[in-house]
C-alpha cells in the first residue's frame, strides 16, 4: 500500500514516515499544500494523510483541489485543531475521516487501514 | 448618586421661577406707575377744572365731594379745598374736603405759582393732593392768590395693585409649576436616548461579538459620544480577538510537540532499538521538553504583559554575546541546520531585559526549526541602524507571501485567521510574544524577504552608548 503524508512539522513527519515505513507501507512525503497537490495529482496512492494546517495551501484547501479533479483517493485528516467549525470544513472539503493531534499510532493506523480499498472495517 | 433628570428640572424651574419673578416685578412696578401717573393726571385735570369753577365764582358745593372716608374710595369723588396764603380754608366741596390736612411744601410751591404734590394720611387713608395756584380773593390790604388742593384717595389704586400683584405670584408660582412638569418631561426624553444607547452597550456586552452601537448615532449631539463608545467596543473586540486566537494557539501549539513525542515514543517501543536509536530518540524528546518549556515562558511573559505587570529589568547587554548564547540555547534543535552567526560590528549594546530578549532570540529560531526542513540555511545577524540595534534572523525556506510582510507583527494580524496560511500553526503565540518584548524595549519587528529566499525577521532596538557608564556590561548566560 502506498500512502502520501503531508506533514509540515518535522518530527510528526518523522515518526510517521518511520511507523508507516515499519508497517510496511511505501511512503511518500510533502511538506507544504502546493507540493501535496503535484505528488498527489501524480497518482498511485491508496491513500493520503494529510496535514489541516500547512504552508501555501491548507488542508482543507488541497482536498477541495483534489476532490474538484475528480480524485477520489482517500483523505484522512490529522490535525491539532477540533473546532466544530474545523471539523466541518474539512469534511465539506471532501477528506474522509479526521483524527485529532495527539493520536495514538496505533488508533491511526486502524483508521488508515479502515480507509484503504478492499478493507473489510469501513471508517 | 445624582440624578441628572433631577438636576436639569430644578434648574430648569429655578431659571423659569427667576426669570417669571423678575417679569413679574417689572410688570408690576410698570403697572403701579402708570396707575399714579394716571392718578396724577386725574387730579390735574380736576384741579384745572375747579379753578374755573372757583374763578367763575361759582359754588364748590355745586361739585359735591364724598360725605366720608369710605365714599373717597367707593364714589372716586375728589375733595376740594381752596385756601388763602396762610393755608386757612376759604371754601370747600364738602365738609369731609374742609378737614383734610394741608401740606406746607406743596402749599409753598402753589403760592409761588407751581404745582405741588403731596400724599399725606388721613383717617387711616392715603390721599394724594394737588395744590395749584387759584384766583385772587379778598379786597385791599386782605388780597391775595387762593391756592386750590385737589385731593383724591390712593385706595382705589392700592388695592388695584394689590390685586395685580397676586396675580402676577399666582401666575408665577403656576407658571413655575407647569415649567416644573415641562422641565422633568424635557429632561427624561433628553436623557432616554442615553438609556437606550447604555441598553445596547449591555446587549453588546453580553453577546459579544464585534458589534457596534447604532442606537441614535444620526444625532448630533451624541455622535462624539457614540463615536468613541464604538471606538472602545473596536479596540476591546481586537483585544479580544487576539487574546481568544493567542489561547486557541496555545492549545493547537501545545499538541503538536506533544504529538511529536508521542509518536516518536509510541514508535520506538513498538519494537527492539539500537542504542543509538534510543538516544536520538532521548534527545528528540528532550527538544520537545526544550519547546514545551518555550511556550511556558511565552505564556507566563503573556499573561503578565497583558495584566500590564511585566516588568522590565534592564541591563546593558552586548549583543554578540546575546545572539550566541541564543544559538546554543536552540543548538540541538537547529542540529540539522545550516547556522550562520554574522560577524557584529564592534560595539553593537543595547539597554534591555537578557531573559526576555533571550526568549525573543529563542523564539524566532525556533519557528525556523519548527516551519522549515532540515538542511535549511539559517542566518543570524547584528547591525547598527543609525540610533537602532538590529538582530535579524534569516532562512532559505518557504518565506511568506508579499503581501503579507508588512503587517506580519500587527496586532490586526494577529487576530487574522489568514496569517496561518504562510506558516502553518501555533505562531500566533511566538509573534504576539516577540512583537510585545520589542514594544516594551521601545523597540519593533519589521519582516522582509531574506536573500537566502525565505523570510527576514528583525528586531529593532534602541542602541546603548558604545562605552558604559558604570559597572560594565552583563555577559548573557554567565
Amino acid at each position: 500500500m502506498k500512502i502520501l503524508i503531508v506533514e509540515d512539522d518535522r518530527k510528526v513527519a518523522g515518526f510517521l514516515e518511520q511507523g508507516f515505513r515499519e508497517e510496511r507501507f511505501e511512503v511518500e512525503m510533502a511538506r507544504d499544500g502546493e507540493e501535496a497537490l503535484d505528488r498527489a495529482r501524480a497518482g498511485g496512492f491508496d491513500l493520503i494523510l494529510l496535514d489541516y494546517m500547512l504552508p501555501k495551501l491548507s488542508g482543507p484547501e488541497v482536498a477541495a483541489q483534489f476532490r474538484r479533479e475528480g480524485r477520489t483517493t482517500p483523505i484522512l485528516m490529522l490535525t491539532a485543531r477540533d473546532d466544530a467549525q474545523d471539523i466541518r470544513a474539512a469534511l465539506g472539503a471532501g477528506v474522509d475521516a479526521y483524527l485529532t493531534k495527539p493520536f495514538r499510532f496505533d488508533d491511526l493506523l486502524k483508521r488508515v487501514e479502515s480507509l484503504l480499498p478492499g478493507s473489510s472495517h469501513p471508517a | 448618586m445624582r440624578s441628572l433628570q433631577r438636576t436639569l428640572t430644578l434648574r430648569y424651574a429655578a431659571t423659569m421661577l427667576a426669570a417669571l419673578l423678575l417679569i413679574g416685578l417689572w410688570a408690576y412696578l410698570g403697572v403701579r406707575m402708570t396707575l399714579v401717573s394716571e392718578l396724577d393726571r386725574a387730579l390735574a385735570d380736576a384741579a384745572a377744572i375747579m379753578a374755573d369753577v372757583v374763578a367763575s365764582g361759582e359754588p364748590l358745593t355745586a361739585h359735591v365731594g364724598a360725605s366720608d372716608l369710605r365714599g373717597t374710595v367707593t364714589e372716586g369723588n375728589r375733595l376740594v379745598v381752596t385756601r388763602d396764603s396762610t393755608g386757612r380754608i376759604l371754601n370747600s366741596n364738602s365738609r369731609l374736603a374742609g378737614q383734610i390736612p394741608l401740606d406746607s411744601g406743596a402749599m409753598i410751591l402753589a403760592r409761588a405759582g407751581q404745582h405741588g404734590w403731596a400724599t399725606t394720611s388721613w383717617g387711616g387713608r392715603k390721599f394724594r393732593s394737588i395744590y395749584i395756584p387759584g384766583p385772587a380773593y379778598g379786597r385791599g390790604p386782605a388780597t391775595g392768590v387762593a391756592v386750590i388742593q385737589v385731593a383724591a384717595s390712593v385706595m382705589p389704586l392700592f388695592r388695584a395693585t394689590r390685586t395685580i400683584l397676586v396675580r402676577i405670584l399666582a401666575t408665577v408660582l403656576f407658571g413655575t409649576l407647569l415649567t416644573g412638569v415641562g422641565a422633568a418631561w424635557l429632561a427624561r426624553s433628553s436623557l432616554e436616548p442615553v438609556a437606550e444607547i447604555a441598553a445596547q452597550a449591555r446587549s453588546i456586552h453580553s453577546h459579544g461579538g464585534a458589534q457596534q452601537i447604532t442606537v441614535h448615532a444620526d444625532v448630533i449631539e451624541l455622535r462624539s459620544l457614540i463615536e468613541v463608545l464604538n471606538a472602545m467596543l473596536a479596540r476591546l473586540e481586537r483585544a479580544l480577538s487576539v487574546q481568544r486566537r493567542i489561547i486557541r494557539d496555545v492549545g493547537h501549539e501545545l499538541r503538536t510537540p506533544i504529538a511529536a513525542m508521542r509518536g516518536e515514543v509510541e514508535i520506538a517501543l513498538h519494537r527492539e532499538r539500537s542504542p543509538e536509536e534510543y538516544r536520538a530518540l532521548l534527545g528528540s524528546v528532550l527538544e520537545e521538553v526544550d519547546r514545551l518549556a518555550l511556550m511556558g515562558d511565552q505564556l507566563i511573559f503573556l499573561t503578565r504583559f497583558e495584566a500590564g505587570e511585566a516588568e522590565l529589568q534592564r541591563q546593558r547587554l552586548d549583543l554578540a554575546e546575546l545572539a550566541r548564547h541564543a544559538v546554543q540555547q536552540v543548538a540541538r534543535r537547529l542540529a540539522t541546520y545550516s547556522v550562520e552567526v554574522g560577524d557584529a560590528p564592534d560595539g553593537l549594546y543595547c539597554e534591555a531585559d537578557p531573559r526576555l530578549l533571550s526568549l525573543a532570540l529563542e523564539q524566532l529560531l525556533d519557528n525556523i526549526t519548527r516551519h522549515t526542513p532540515a538542511g535549511t540555511r539559517v542566518r543570524l545577524e547584528l547591525a547598527r541602524i543609525g540610533d537602532r540595534v538590529a538582530l535579524s534572523v534569516e532562512d532559505s525556506g518557504p518565506g511568506v507571501p508579499e503581501e503579507l510582510l508588512p503587517q506580519l507583527f500587527s496586532p490586526f494580524f494577529l487576530a487574522d485567521e489568514a496569517r496561518t496560511r504562510f506558516r502553518a500553526g501555533g505562531v500566533g503565540l511566538g509573534l504576539a510574544v516577540v512583537t510585545a518584548i520589542a514594544g516594551l524595549h521601545g523597540g519593533e519587528m519589521a519582516a522582509s524577504r531574506s536573500t537566502l529566499g525565505g523570510l527576514k525577521v528583525m528586531l529593532l532596538l534602541p542602541a546603548a552608548p558604545l562605552h558604559p557608564p558604570t559597572g560594565g556590561t552583563l555577559k548573557v548566560g554567565s
